[in-house]
């Protein structure tokens, strides 16, 4: 079957009218010729009868039959054949050509009545046997012009419906072809373009829909994907444009050799920054791909907090921040404790560069309670409009990146991790900032 | 010629601000993108160097800013994204050009070039005036096809006379334009004395002219 809607809607359609059209045709056919054989059959027990009724008794068992002038048997349309039970023939008729077949015949048994010349009795034991037969010739002609009537008129009918059909087929599906359309509009370039539910049939509102809610999430990871790339090659093309200008310009003359220094120095600094930046993606790629060589085992964490934030006491007291390990005693967790160091230093890392100076930074745990641990600082908050962003890679509140020692890789680095440890890592914001690392008991 | 240079990664503000001042411009060096508005505002330069992402304002704002005042400037933007519509949508908010990092400093410093001669409607880069030939690009000089050896301060200031030929430039605007720092106020007309004496010195037509208390014009006295 072929898988043009359209098409198996029409011939679907085309195919009840058809079958609806021939079954009608059958009913009117059947129904009038049984009709028009009960009219022969009845005009043939007339003629019968008539010509029973011609028959007269006489005595000594003598008979008679006068065929008359009944104006139906004339006209050698109707050959009949009158006799005796007994075998004797009375008559029959004299046609000048035979009838035409196929024919059809009616024979009756007529018991005759007696008169004043015979008696009743004497004619009791006989019988009169008519035989009337008639060509149906005419019946069938008839019946043969219905049925062409029928079948042109069937045919007309299926002819306009089809017509109808493919037209009302093709209008019903109008709205997909619109669809269809529309869809075509769309590629990685164009996907904001939404699809009109409104006009709709309301079997393709679901569909629509769904197609929405999909071009909608394509497009929300696509304009991601962007961003990281754009911002991707701003962070890599940046020090590079730096070392190539600054190598480029201490070629361009002879020069001191103080003056080479300064350009080697600058060189070295632009180089080991760019180490930074590529060993951080790859920590993170890394990360990323380590999801079949985590250690699981059970460990206490308070001791691995403060291992994390030892190393980052010095930055912390040179802002005047505070901090509390508040994770109680002998509280443990199931996990890698390298990743969860990872997490814990990048989040620790991550406050003690953005809260405000002098204010608080701590560390909260509950395992028993799904929160495996939470890094909290005193703010200030996050932006409303920063917080769904704030684990892409490479975002940073701040547009211009290159100088600044963050580069927007520790929060997604943070993400990979946590989500290699089965667990999901959320920003609740009220009087203090919370990053909270959860997981299902 | 006084170029502003924003541009937030120190490395490269350092190089292209060395690079441009060995070719004989003034350099104005600014990081974020408010102090550069306000620069570009207050100075008239001849071209701004504009990165895209900047602290602050980010280079396409600023860029909207200045196009907004009606200041009209030569600006080239710089950007690390090779996002297409990063650059489209620089080019319509009024960038003359477009530089994707890294770059070639020699490029960089005919796309600066570039967009100093559109900015003074002098597209195939020679300026002539009677029998001077002043080559923008080849920073040369000649007078009745003779070469002039001029020092790069001198060949600044005749460049700056050039592009604005006919009109009155002011002692103040040649400082700003060809000068860093204030220098002593005398120096213009030292350094116009000694360009007379190579210019003009044996020439019939004098091209070189001081309209007193108002500045000095490059060009045939009307």
């Amino acid at each position: 079957m072929t898988r043009s809607l359209s098409a198996r809607l029409t011939v679907s359609l085309l195919t009840v009218l058809g079958l609806s059209v021939l079954a009608m045709g059958v009913a009117i056919d059947l129904t009038v010729s049984a009709l028009l054989m009960r009219e022969l059959d009845a005009t043939l027990l007339d003629d019968a009868n008539a010509l029973a009724g011609m028959v007269e008794p006489k005595p000594n068992d003598a008979w008679e039959f006068d065929e008359g002038d009944n104006p139906r048997l004339r006209g050698g349309l109707v050959a009949y054949e009158v006799r005796l039970d007994d075998g004797r023939a009375l008559g029959r008729s004299v046609l000048e050509q035979p009838l035409q077949a196929p024919t059809r015949s009616v024979t009756i048994e007529h018991t005759p009545r007696g008169d004043e010349e015979v008696s009743a009795e004497e004619v009791s034991n006989r019988k009169v046997i008519v035989r009337v037969e008639r060509s149906t010739h005419e019946v069938d002609a008839l019946l043969a012009r219905l049925r062409l009537i029928i079948a042109l008129s069937g045919l007309a009918v299926i002819a306009l419906a089809s017509v109808g059909a493919v037209i009302t087929v093709r209008r019903s599906l109008s709205p997909l072809d619109t669809l269809i359309a529309r869809l075509h509009t769309i590629d990685a370039g164009r996907l904001d373009v939404r699809l009109e539910t409104e006009q709709l049939p309301l079997e393709l509102t679901p569909l629509v829909a769904r197609l929405n809610d999909l071009l909608q999430r394509l497009e929300q990871s696509f304009l991601r994907e962007r961003r990281v790339s754009g911002d991707l090659s701003h962070e890599l093309r940046t020090p590079l444009a730096g070392l190539r200008a600054l190598l480029e310009v201490g070629l361009a003359t002879p020069r001191e050799a103080a003056a080479y220094q300064e350009t080697l120095r600058d060189c070295l600094a632009v180089v080991v920054q760019t180490t930074h930046i590529v060993e951080r993606m790859l920590e993170l790629v890394h990360v990323e791909a380590m999801a079949p060589l985590v250690a699981w085992q059970p460990f206490e964490l308070r001791p691995l907090v403060e291992v994390s934030w030892a190393a980052l006491s010095d930055a912390a007291s040179k802002r005047g921040l505070r901090f509390e390990n508040r994770v109680p005693e002998k509280a443990a967790i199931e996990a890698d404790q390298a990743l969860v160091m990872l997490i814990l230093s990048n989040l620790l890392s991550n406050a003690v560069t953005y809260t405000e100076p002098n204010g608080l930074i701590a560390v909260e745990s509950s395992p028993e309670n799904g929160l495996l641990f939470s890094v909290i600082d005193s703010g200030p908050r996050i932006p409303a409009e920063a917080v769904p962003r704030l684990f892409e890679r490479l975002f940073r509140g701040d547009p211009a990146r290159t100088s600044s020692a963050h580069l927007g890789l520790g929060l997604a680095i943070v993400e990979a991790a946590v989500e290699r440890i089965g667990a999901t890592v959320t920003v609740e914001q009220n009087d203090m900032v919370r990053f909270e690392v959860t997981r299902k008991p | 010629m006084r170029i502003l240079l924003v541009e937030d990664y120190a490395p490269l503000a350092k190089a292209t601000a060395q690079a441009l001042r060995e070719a004989g411009y003034v350099v104005d060096v600014v990081t974020d993108g408010l102090p550069a508005l306000e620069a570009a505002i207050a100075t008239q330069y001849d071209a701004v160097v504009l990165d895209i992402m900047l602290p602050g304002l980010s280079g396409f704002e600023v860029l909207t800013a200045l196009r907004a005042r009606k200041i009209t400037v030569g600006v080239l933007l710089l950007t690390a994204r090779d996002a297409v519509e990063d650059r489209v949508k620089g080019l319509d908010l009024g960038a003359d050009d477009y530089l994707l990092k890294p770059f070639e400093m020699a490029e960089f410093l005919a796309r600066v070039r570039s967009v100093i001669r559109r900015r003074y409607q002098n597209v195939e880069g020679i300026v002539r005036i009677e029998d001077l030939e002043v080559n923008t690009i080849g920073r040369t000089v000649k007078r009745a096809g003779v070469s002039i050896d001029l020092s790069g301060r001198e060949y600044s200031l005749l460049e700056y006379l050039a592009v604005r030929r006919g009109q009155i430039v002011t002692r103040a605007e040649l400082l700003e334009h060809v000068y860093t720092e204030k220098p002593e106020s005398n120096v213009v007309d030292v350094f116009i004395a000694s360009l007379r004496r190579k210019i003009d010195g044996e020439a019939s037509v004098k091209l070189i002219h001081t309209r007193r208390g108002q500045g000095y014009v490059l060009g045939t006295a009307e």
